[in-house]
């Protein structure tokens, strides 16, 4: 999208030259060499039929993508399993985010992995656990074992007059224990060995040993009952003899002994499932239980009331596996696999009222839901969303407010962080860095990871807060560890992450964060180039075209000094195809040439000129100038635009971006107002239909 | 609940001796029974009936097309001599083993990639296989074409379980910005199902055994088999049943959505009927595979396993993506692969560029060697019953073009193909023509293909 006509307001930073350079042949988008400035529409009355004057637009069938697939099955089942990242294709991203309506195709290999990704969630959450057995062998030669008499003779216990060996069993629960031992005897005199096996004093079996050496020897074996908590298990030797005379000696030697179970544990407790399922198949019935069941959970799932037949549908799976052998968790579980193969589960769908008309209609109760929980937790709607959906809250500008303020303090809005910035300003790629270890020896990933850290930090002082978003740029202080401490030339803080004064050291602000320096570098060198891009492209939304023709010899810029490298681009600029982008691009990245490729400070020529003749050395000054340019607020909206509706805005939504910016710089530009503006715009609530003409120029849509 | 089941009916462990006196891990998954024992995943994977296959009397001929990006050093890549018996220079040294079944093809051109302006990487991995120029967009209006391997895949949709098999070594960047405009779509993506759907490709080694082989278990009984295949039969006809009732609520371009939903199902639809019977034995699930080489490797021996089973006519692997910045520390080279490519004649890049070449080609040698060591009927390898194609977006690195591309074609087809010459091609040839030569070994007939695909390469 172009970038928006700002009537009455400074640019400090629109380069013309650049913006007029079209890229060369190739298939181009019609929407993006539109450049017309449109009009304020100064009708009062709003329009029922969409027009290229007023067009609130329409999204494409909305796929769950792999981050918001995840955190639904984590808000819906309570489960920790990640099917999604773990074995979904990655998305595709279209204008910088995996989250776009109409780039999220669907393949055969997603239906394969939903399908194994929803069987794997059903026998998670409606497994029932049993008790970790008690299961123990103990050897006499390693093991604690408790003798009256006797010593350890080799690997076996030799008992040589009456007595016992005895072991404790800890049972975890009441039940059918089995105990058992392994002996054989040195037989003597005119009786076999006898011995007993038992528990508690109690002689549970009684026997005769034939065994006459190790590799004869015999398993004894006996259930018990035992209550839970600890026993002793005693193994006895119950015939001595000894005649010295003749030089005979029957002893009992014991292998091993062993207990195990209990081997009829009833089920233990899982509490995904004692959240799911609130009845008992036995009691209720199963096919009432797996009712009760759906009835409540496929209307999560699919973020909406139930139609009359849709239970019966899904219960229909349920009978099937159930009487053709299945038990009742079989039945829940494909139960479940059908809700979440489902096209209402996989997809956000939102039904037009007609969808071959342009005429405009409010957007439904749980619509709406799901475009905020969507746009503000990556997940789907919780009860209280669900609530107010129910009860209509969300036809009113102030409902949805009521629910953005609420939802804004809620841990799940985390993700505006980890997906919205993370991929608005490169957030993610932090993760991916990886500088030329020769050039860089001391990167890590403690340092990476307090990269991270600080940024992320520093986002979220944003979403939960009522702090002036053009502090993106202009915030003078920050907060370290003393990693980063260190990393900046900073005096360790007091504590870690600690809010100190960056302001000294050209610091404070997106542009002086080593994250964001790092990942708009290349592993060994610096680029101006990059880093210009980076602030007109992501913070000025005024991307400039890709080069034309034969001249992405650009990347001759890797190979250069740094000390050379504002000559070499000066030089490059000469050719006038390149200066009209380049001569706002690369000055701007020159006043970040500062720092190096992993962020740290160096003495590098930090000097930019802007295109007004504007001056300025090093990155504190130049992020003052860049805060006051209005284009960085309109990008803010913009960004959360492109993200919060999973669409590209086109030229039609210019007159709403208008009116949400209006708003956002009425509420002092902080991210709250500015998510309530566009939650309340006209595109978030409302779509439309589609003609079937597809040269319509209707609709920035998709 | 009656444990006793769960052993076979003893109502006691009888241990035999000390070593075996531990129990064997029970696992909670067989202690419920239930026929539980593969989790997640398909169950047995059918494999095409080898009487099928005796009764059509030859081998089937399968199509495997392998990419590897930023190019290759052109001046240690191609032989003196041309005909059989060509000279083996530096990066193709590797194929000495199997040079009787390998042709270099020099004279090759890409020319729907071949656009004055940036981002040749992205135009030239998206167009890899379609041959098709690329929209200039990283929105969503993504369009290509469809590709020679999905078309060679559908033409042949059914007669294996799986109609082809997307295989790499890297997703991608977790950010969205890929190659000058273009969308990360065209350098993540050489298989296209159609203009707008790219295939993706599947990256985890052990993700592929499990998709390929899971079901081999030797645990379940038929019965159990069929049992679960019945159940996820219900689960399908209740999601068919769903799509096709919402298909006709929705508008052209949502319709267009489901749609792709439905061709999906309906592949779940052959999975699901297939599986159950099959007699080729896999071998071990790949180890957690972190590092490069053993990605690699692992998705090679997947390749072989999955064409020697018949579980698919049709595999594209892609070495990395478009424009790869990978770094080849574990060969002693120091840089990103894409920033070496851009040598600018530099001695020490173009030595690191050669060595990660020859790499990159040891890699499809090995693969080779492997098709070979498998015997088919009458005498023949698997590899003599492939055409296994290796090449890459670009030619040079510095110079981004598109024609002159570094390409191999081993195997033949199932006699379709002459082997093992060096043929140079005095005008450049269409790519697109070769593909069509590849579908034809195939039994597929593709007629025009691609922005200057014709007809058949001339191979002899």
């Amino acid at each position: 999208m172009r970038p928006m006509s700002m009537p009455g307001l400074p640019v400090l930073l629109l380069a013309a030259a650049c913006s007029s350079v079209v890229p060369g042949e190739g298939k181009t988008d019609a929407l993006t060499t539109d450049t017309g400035t449109n009009d304020t529409d100064t009708t009062t009355e709003t329009p029922t039929t969409a027009t290229d004057a007023y067009d609130p637009g329409r999204k494409t069938l909305h796929r769950l993508n792999r981050t918001e697939y995840d955190n639904t099955v984590r808000d819906l089942l309570g489960t920790s399993q990640t099917p999604a990242v773990d074995t979904f294709p990655v998305d595709d991203f279209a204008a910088g985010y995996d989250n776009i309506a109409a780039n999220l195709s669907t393949s055969p290999l997603h239906l394969e992995m939903y399908e194994a990704a929803a069987i794997g969630l059903g026998e998670e959450v409606f497994d029932v656990p049993l008790a970790e057995p008690f299961d123990e062998i103990w050897q006499p030669e390693t093991d604690d074992l408790s003798p009256t008499t006797g010593s350890v003779s080799g690997q076996a216990f030799n008992l040589w007059s009456n007595g016992s060996l005895t072991a404790i069993v800890d049972a975890p629960e009441a039940g059918t224990y089995i105990l058992s031992a392994r002996v054989w005897a040195q037989q003597a005199g005119p009786d076999l060995a006898r011995m007993s096996l038992g528990h508690d004093g109690f002689v549970d079996l009684d026997q005769d040993v034939t065994a006459d050496s190790e590799s004869t020897a015999e398993i004894f074996e006996v259930e018990v009952e035992l209550s839970a908590g600890p026993h002793s298990v005693e193994v006895a030797f119950l015939n001595d003899f000894y005649d010295p005379d003749l030089g005979e000696d029957r002893n009992l030697l014991v292998d091993w002994m062993g207990a195990y179970g209990p081997t009829d544990a009833v089920g233990g407790v899982n509490p995904l499932r004692e959240a799911l399922v609130p009845c008992d198949p036995e009691t209720d019935g199963a096919h009432s239980c797996a009712s009760v069941v759906f009835g409540d959970l496929a209307e999560k799932a699919w973020r909406r009331p139930l139609e009359p037949d849709e239970l019966d549908a899904l219960l229909s799976v349920f009978d099937a596996v159930v009487d053709d052998g299945g038990s009742f968790e079989d039945g829940l579980t494909y139960t479940l696999t059908a809700t979440l193969l489902s096209p209402h589960f996989t997809y956000r769908v939102e039904l037009d009222t007609d969808p071959e008309s342009l005429e405009i209609t409010p957007l439904g109760d749980f619509a709406i839901a799901s475009r905020l929980s969507y746009m503000l937790w990556s997940s789907m709607p919780d009860d209280e969303l669900f609530r107010a959906a129910r009860e209509g809250e969300l036809q009113t500008n102030a409902g949805i407010e009521t629910q953005v303020r609420r939802m804004l303090d809620d841990p799940k809005a985390e993700s505006l962080v980890t997906n919205f910035a993370g991929q608005w300003l490169y957030l993610r790629a932090i993760e991916d860095l990886a500088p030329d270890p020769t050039a860089y020896p001391d990167f890590n990933d403690v340092l990476k990871a307090s990269m991270k850290v600080e940024v992320e930090s520093f986002m979220r002082t944003f979403v939960h807060g009522d702090r002036d978003m053009r502090e993106l740029l202009s915030a003078t202080e920050g907060q370290v560890d003393a990693v980063l401490a260190a990393h900046y030339g900073l005096a360790e803080p007091a504590q870690p992450w600690a809010t100190v004064d960056l302001s000294g050291i050209e610091r404070g602000g997106l542009l002086g964060m080593a994250g964001v320096l790092a990942v708009n570098s290349y592993p060994a060198r610096t680029s101006p180039v990059i880093r210009g891009k980076y602030v007109l492209g992501q913070l000025m939304c005024d991307e400039p075209p890709p080069p034309p023709a034969g001249v992405e010899g650009l990347e001759d810029e890797e190979n250069i000094e740094p000390a050379d490298l504002r000559e070499a681009l000066e030089q490059h600029r000469a050719d006038p195809v390149c200066a009209g982008c380049h001569v706002v691009m690369d000055e701007l990245g020159f006043g970040l040439e500062g720092f190096d490729v992993v962020g740290a400070a160096r003495d590098v020529d930090a000097s930019g000129e802007l295109p007004d003749g504007t001056t300025f050395y090093g990155a504190r000054e130049m992020s003052d100038i860049l805060a006051q340019d209005p284009k960085l607020t309109y990008c803010i909206a913009e960004q959360l635009f492109t993200f919060g509706l999973g669409r590209i805005p086109a030229t039609t939504d210019e007159r709403f971006l208008e009116e949400v910016h209006t708003e956002f710089a009425a509420g002092g530009y902080t991210f709250p107002e500015l998510v309530v503006a566009l939650a309340t715009s006209a595109p978030f609530r409302n779509r439309r239909g589609q003609t079937d003409d597809s040269t319509t120029s209707i609709g920035g849509e998709e | 609940m009656n444990w006793s089941k769960w052993f076979g009916g003893a109502p006691v462990r009888r241990p035999t001796s000390r070593h075996a006196a531990r129990h064997e891990p029970v696992s909670r998954r067989a202690f419920l029974g239930g026929g539980a024992a593969v989790v997640g995943l398909p169950y047995l994977v059918s494999l095409m009936p080898r009487e099928a296959r005796a009764m059509s009397a030859a081998d089937p001929v399968r199509a495997v097309y392998w990419y590897i990006p930023c190019g290759i050093r052109m001046e240690h890549w191609v032989p003196n001599a041309t005909g059989t018996g060509y000279d083996l220079p530096r990066i193709l040294a590797s194929l000495a083993p199997v040079q009787s079944k390998v042709s270099v093809l020099t004279g090759i051109a890409n020319r729907a990639a071949q656009v004055p302006v940036a981002g040749d990487h992205a135009r030239g991995t998206g167009s890899f296989l379609t041959c098709e120029e690329v929209r200039l967009t990283d929105g969503a209006d993504i369009e290509n074409g469809q590709s020679a391997d999905q078309f060679v895949a559908q033409a042949l949709a059914g007669q294996t379980p799986f109609n082809s098999l997307e295989l790499g070594t890297t997703g991608g960047s977790s950010i969205g910005n890929c190659d000058s405009g273009y969308s990360c779509a065209y350098t993540r993506n050489i298989s296209w199902l159609d203009e707008n759907t790219p295939m993706p490709k599947m990256t985890d080694p052990r993700l592929v055994f499990d998709r390929l082989f899971s079901g081999y278990d030797t645990e379940l009984t038929q019965a159990a088999i069929d049992r679960r295949k019945r159940w996820r039969t219900s689960v399908l006809d209740h999601t068919m049943a769903d799509t096709n009732t919402l298909m006709p609520k929705l508008s052209r371009s949502d319709a267009a959505k489901l749609d792709e939903y439905l061709t999906g199902l309906r592949e779940l639809e052959l999975r699901i009927a297939n599986a159950g019977d099959g007699e080729c034995v896999p071998g071990d699930r790949p180890d957690d595979a972190f590092d490069y080489q053993e990605v690699t490797t692992a998705m090679i021996d997947l390749q072989v396993k999955a064409l020697e089973c018949d579980l698919t006519r049709v595999v594209t692997f892609m070495m990395e993506n478009g424009g790869s910045y990978r770094s080849f520390d574990f060969l002693g080279t120091t840089g990103g692969h894409h920033e070496l490519s851009h040598h600018q004649g530099d001695a020490t890049k173009n030595e690191a560029l050669s060595i990660i070449d020859e790499w990159e080609v040891q890699q499809f040698a090995s693969f080779l060697e492997k098709l070979d060591a498998i015997e088919e009927s009458n005498g023949s390898t698997l590899l003599d019953n492939v055409l296994a194609y290796f090449s890459s977006e670009i030619s040079d690195g510095d110079r981004h073009n598109h024609d002159d591309l570094p390409v191999l074609l081993a195997g033949s087809g199932g006699g379709y193909a002459p082997e093992g010459q060096h043929k140079v091609y005095g005008s450049e040839q269409p790519v697109a023509n070769l593909y069509i030569a590849m579908a034809e070994a195939a039994g597929v007939a593709m007629g025009p293909f691609g922005q200057d695909g014709t007809g058949p390469i001339d191979l002899s």
